[in-house]
């Protein structure tokens, strides 16, 4: 182990490779060799600093050394922001060596005028108590009461990035601050620096020149440049508008990926020579790390340059150029553009930027005023946005159940489930289908906005055939995109007609023979009431023994049509219509039919004996079967042929007798 | 003994002996920390200011280089030692510690040599 002393250079930020070389011999002093190896320790002797700044009031956006031309870290007064919103200021910070919530990281902001501070000397004790400007700031006497320190928000991770002129990795992050618009006075300068600290107590001041120089500042006038208002985005059905729109955080309100038109007013739009919208479909700036090294948080790359013309698209991110109507309008004109957003986009953020270039601004509110003038002469260059929209291009995941018991007749009913989810928007309707046998296409049956699992339960005419049926849950999501779930041969279901329904008065016929039921026995009750739904049989019995059938052969939503047989009958009954009928023909109605009511395709029908000829068709079933009026079997006498008992018993003794004889020979 | 029983047993022990074969050659297999290397390892690290990062160094200001060299050159021995502090990177060499400081390593101040950098242990 060797220890020593060493004085690390002050004032570099660097890698430091140590050598380390051992050299031996063996035992008889001959020379073996040397081995070398390098080690490494960092050296940090700077403190944490900017490298490119930014600045947006949600529709001007300044770079760095905008308005000068030049490439230094600085942004003049003659930038004009509208005094009606904040300030946000985006700046990558480099240090070697952060200290996460230890660092200072503050923009002191001052709304008249600069002012001059220097931190590098000062002790973090004195940093800690920092937390207002007037008396906190150097001795500059026109501090405004307006000023105030604002502590900077990390906005991703730190992250070490190679530095291509030096040989160390350093780490950088994107750091943000707000100013609030309502600290900002119309026509007024308004300066900010910075302050920072690093975990080896190194701090450093930037924009603080105390002069023009190096300091940063913009001059608040809402009415110079031309502004963004009224800025909507639409998918036809979708709209996300406006404040909601404006910078900061992505909205809430989804679009579907599809093709969105934007439309948006300019006002004062004097010497415009082209609007160009440059999007970005694949994800939200701030969020890509590898932007950092290129600066501006939402521009970094994904625009040609921060020079004063944007015109190109590099290859980052799409344009859509928009014709201008009137150079020189200065009224509120509207201006509107589509273009098409990837179906499969699934990344959920679309990001824009509205950008103005235009010269010579055609008329200044004050001819007289120097910087007015100014202002008239150049190009400029108007950067609205970013903004931020939600976009859902995925449609929801859609999962049908199986219900138990798959196997039903007309008269049951099945519950399916359907479960939908979706990331994005949403889900916001469930929509049920139906394959009935014998048809390709499925029938809509029913259609529910709500956001929960759905069920849903099919009877009535919905079955009213027998055979297979595929089941179809559709479910939308907020954007309107769907997914879908089909019943398959595993978990569709399969309807029967059942002849024998619940609820029946039926009652066993008299006799030795085996019970005969009925769904009404008019021997036993004069009267029932079937509720069936299309294709389903009743059965009724005049005699308790003779058999009957009512066939609903159509249900309709307020009708019902019976056939009614032995020999058919078909009667039409409308809600409320009763008739009678003539079952056997013989002139005499023999019952009465009529139908109360159909509710969700199951009929209501009470059938009633009429006496008479009830009385009559029974006598004429029972004479049929030979049956007395008393009810008693008639007795039968034979009217030709004798009884084959003789016959039987000659076999049995036949029988007896060969196996006597066999056995009584087998003893010989 | 049942001849299904003997094969078993056989096999057993050829599988046993497969794996001490293994294990044995597995054992001969160099893991990279050789105790032939001559240097076998090498580590740095930088202590005295406040911060407690041992990785770092502050710039402008004085910390102790700890440099640990593990020798494992059999019947070789340690001739000298080599450090060569980056020069652009730090300023000044400020010397060895004394026998005093309780941190001091091999070498000390008592064993440098005329041009101070160079330290001889028991001279």
């Amino acid at each position: 182990m060797i220890r020593f002393n060493v004085t690390a250079t002050s004032s570099i930020e660097d890698l430091a490779l140590w050598n380390i070389t051992v050299a031996s011999d063996d035992d008889a002093g001959g020379a073996v060799g040397t081995n070398e190896t390098s080690l490494t320790i960092f050296v940090d002797g700077l403190a944490p600093r900017i490298l490119e700044i930014n600045i947006t009031d949600g529709n001007v956006t300044l770079f760095n050394g905008t308005g000068d031309g030049s490439s230094a870290l600085f942004l003049n007064d003659t930038n004009i922001f509208t005094s009606e919103s904040d300030f946000l200021v985006y700046a990558t910070v480099e240090d070697l060596n952060v200290a996460g919530a230890d660092d200072v990281m503050w923009l002191v902001y001052n709304e008249t005028d600069f002012f001059t501070a220097n931190n590098a000397n000062m002790e973090r004790e004195e940093e800690e108590n920092f937390t207002s400007v007037p008396g906190g700031v150097g001795s500059n006497a026109n501090v405004s009461e307006k000023a105030l320190v604002l502590k900077g928000k990390v906005l991703n991770d730190w992250k070490r990035y190679v530095n291509n002129t030096k040989n160390y990795q350093t780490l950088s992050a994107l750091v943000s601050w707000t100013i609030p618009g309502n600290l900002t006075v119309d026509a007024n300068i308004s300066e900010f620096m910075f302050l920072f600290n690093d975990s080896y107590d190194q701090g450093m001041s930037q924009g603080a020149g105390g002069s023009d120089a190096g300091a940063f500042k913009v001059t608040t006038n809402s009415s110079v440049f031309p502004t963004i208002v009224n800025i909507n985005i639409s998918d036809g059905t979708n709209h996300v508008v406006d404040a909601a729109l404006h910078g900061g955080d992505v909205n809430s309100t989804y679009v579907q990926a599809s093709n969105l038109t934007l439309d948006f007013d300019i006002d004062d739009g004097k010497g415009l020579l082209n609007i160009t919208v440059f999007y970005n479909e694949t994800g939200n700036f701030l969020q890509n790390s590898e932007d950092l090294i290129s600066g501006a948080p939402f521009i970094n790359g994904k625009v040609t340059s921060i020079s004063n013309n944007f015109t190109q698209d590099d290859g980052n991110s799409k344009i859509a150029n928009i014709t201008i109507h009137d150079v020189n309008s200065a009224t509120r004109e509207r201006y509107q553009v589509s273009f098409q957003v990837d179906a499969n986009n699934n990344t959920n953020t679309l990001t824009f930027v509205v950008v103005m270039n235009g010269t010579n601004l055609g008329g200044v509110d004050n001819p007289d005023n120097s910087e007015d003038q100014e202002l008239e002469e150049g190009n400029y260059s108007i950067i609205g946005g970013p903004y931020y929209v939600a976009i859902d291009g995925n449609a929801p995941n859609v999962e049908l159940s199986t219900p138990a018991q798959r196997g039903i007749t007309t008269a049951d009913s099945i519950t399916y489930k359907c479960t939908g989810s979706d990331g994005e928007s949403g889900v916001a309707k469930y929509i049920w289908y139906l394959k009935k046998p014998g048809s390709n296409e499925f029938t809509k049956i029913a259609e529910k906005s709500q956001s929960a699992a759905h069920e849903q339960s099919f009877s009535g005419t919905d079955i009213g055939a027998p055979g297979d049926y595929d089941v179809k849950c559709e479910v939308e999501d907020v954007v309107a995109n769907k997914g879908s779930a089909t019943t398959t041969s595993n978990n569709q279901f399969t309807v029967s007609i059942s002849s024998v329904g619940a609820g029946g008065t039926g009652g066993g016929a008299g006799g030795a023979g085996a019970a005969v039921s009925f769904d009404v026995d008019f021997t036993a009750a004069p009267q029932a009431t079937f509720k069936a739904s299309q294709g389903r049989v009743k059965s009724f019995s005049f005699d308790g023994t003779t058999k009957h059938t009512i066939t609903f052969n159509e249900v309709t939503a307020n009708s019902v049509t019976l056939v009614i047989a032995s020999d058919p009958i078909t009667v039409l009954l409308n809600a409320g219509q009763s008739k009678s009928v003539d079952v056997n023909a013989d002139g005499t109605d023999d019952m009465k039919v009529q139908l109360n009511s159909v509710d969700n395709g199951v009929a209501d029908v009470t059938v009633t004996k009429l006496e008479e000829g009830a009385a009559k068709i029974k006598a004429e079933e029972e004479g049929a079967r030979g049956v007395t009026e008393t009810g008693e079997e008639r007795e039968v006498t034979p009217v030709a042929g004798k009884s084959l008992a003789w016959l039987w018993w000659t076999l049995i003794v036949i029988v007896a007798i060969v196996a006597i004889g066999y056995y009584v020979n087998k003893r010989k | 003994m049942d001849k299904k029983v003997g094969v078993s047993v056989l096999f057993s022990l050829i599988l046993i002996m497969s794996l001490v074969f293994v294990t044995k050659a597995l054992d001969d297999i160099d893991t990279g920390d050789d105790t032939n290397d001559m240097l076998r390892s090498a580590n740095i690290s930088s202590y005295g200011d406040s911060f407690s990062n041992d990785s770092y160094i502050k710039g402008g200001t004085s910390e102790m280089i700890n440099v640990t060299v593990t020798f494992g050159g059999g019947d070789a021995n340690i001739t000298n030692i080599t450090i060569v502090i980056p020069a652009g990177n730090y300023s000044n060499f400020d010397g060895w510690l004394g026998i005093d400081d309780e941190f001091h390593g091999s070498c000390m101040a008592d064993d440098v040599d005329e041009d101070a950098t160079t330290c001889v242990p028991g001279e």
